[in-house]
């Protein structure tokens, strides 16, 4: 039951700030500072949520949470698709899973 | 929804009246039409990405322990990859749900820019029919948006099937992975619990590619979250460690050297 709230106020956080712009202004927030902040924050968002929980991501195998996350970063570098980056990913993590 | 396109048709032709008008507005109709068509076609390379998204997201939803229906929920009511993704993870680590809220806060800030951009680009288009394309504007359609080469006119209406196609994809991708994935032994449903770390890994090292001053922001934030991870709750750490290192990086950092 909780979970189901839950999903209902992220929906609802997610469609204000898609539509949030229509109500508030239609030129946007034109503060440099501000607009700094609004691009890099996801990043360092993401950076925090990964490092350092994804070192120890997989239940018992350091191994699989570090060759998989190795993985991701390779082939972005190799610039590929994003989605190729995460299927390679779990692959790698599936495999050390299954047979090491 | 016909009462509503019937209004429209009727503030259409009241815009040609005295001219004669049917004929004007037929074609007016058709040209949407085929706008919107145009969007559903445009919309295909989309589901290439969408659809192995959405599987893994149903892999992730599953190894977390999410029911059927709240899966399809998240994907059909959120409809974004990163907040699916890190909703799951964080209710698997037992995150308070105030954190998991603020958290999905920040990772849409990005959309606020893209509305932002499309509402500009669409000044003459009414509010009600930008809700509805601003409510589908995804990084991907969004991406097409601003990709597809001046001379082609993108209008509200191509957006729209683009939008309304993209979500179908995403929502099909997610079916085929809760009646595939459900299959898989739970060892293997395992490795699913990588794949939001390693979407936001891949993400990270594309951005730090194309704009390596991000580095260090992003660099900052990943020390400040282990150090502050040792004193108080780790959720609290991400957030905290995210915010006072951007809010720092802005000090040293102008927008165009991040802007995306």
């Amino acid at each position: 039951m909780n979970i189901w709230i839950l999903i209902l106020v992220l929906a609802t956080v997610t469609s204000a700030s898609r539509t949030l712009p229509l109500v508030v202004s239609r030129k946007g927030n034109t503060n440099p500072r501000v607009q700094t902040v609004m691009e890099i924050l996801p990043y360092t968002l993401m950076a925090a949520l990964v490092f350092p929980a994804a070192l120890s991501s997989v239940e018992g195998s350091w191994l699989a949470s570090v060759a998989s996350l190795a993985a991701a970063i390779i082939l972005a570098i190799a610039k590929k698709p994003l989605m190729a980056c995460v299927l390679a990913a779990v692959g790698v993590c599936a495999l050390i899973l299954l047979f090491v | 929804m016909a009462g509503k396109r019937r209004k429209n048709m009727q503030e259409n032709i009241a815009d040609f009246i005295p001219s004669p008008s049917i004929e004007k507005e037929k074609e007016k109709t058709k040209s949407r039409k085929a706008q919107f068509i145009q969007g559903c076609k445009d919309s295909v390379p989309i589901c290439f990405g969408y659809i192995p998204a959405a599987i893994t997201f149903s892999g992730l939803a599953l190894s977390s322990g999410l029911s059927f229906w709240q899966t399809m929920a998240m994907s059909s009511l959120l409809y974004s990859g990163a907040g699916q993704m890190s909703t799951c993870n964080m209710l698997d680590t037992g995150a308070p749900a105030v954190l998991i809220i603020i958290t999905i806060v920040i990772l849409n800030l990005r959309h606020v820019v893209m509305s932002s951009i499309v509402i500009s680009d669409n000044p003459g288009t009414p509010k009600r029919r930008l809700f509805w394309i601003l409510l589908g504007l995804t990084d991907e359609v969004f991406g097409l948006y601003s990709a597809s080469d001046s001379n082609r006119k993108l209008t509200p209406f191509w957006l729209l099937g683009c939008g309304i196609c993209a979500w179908c994809y995403w929502q099909i991708g997610t079916l085929i992975g809760l009646f595939t994935l459900s299959l898989l032994p739970d060892l293997v449903l395992n490795a699913f619990g990588v794949s939001l770390y390693a979407m936001f890994a891949a993400l990270l090292t594309g951005a730090i590619v194309k704009k390596p001053k991000l580095l260090l922001s992003v660099g900052t934030a990943v020390i400040l979250n282990w150090i502050l991870a040792q004193f108080i709750d780790s959720s609290i750490a991400i957030i905290a460690s995210a915010i006072i290192s951007a809010v720092g990086a802005s000090f040293v950092l102008k927008p165009e050297d991040v802007k995306s």
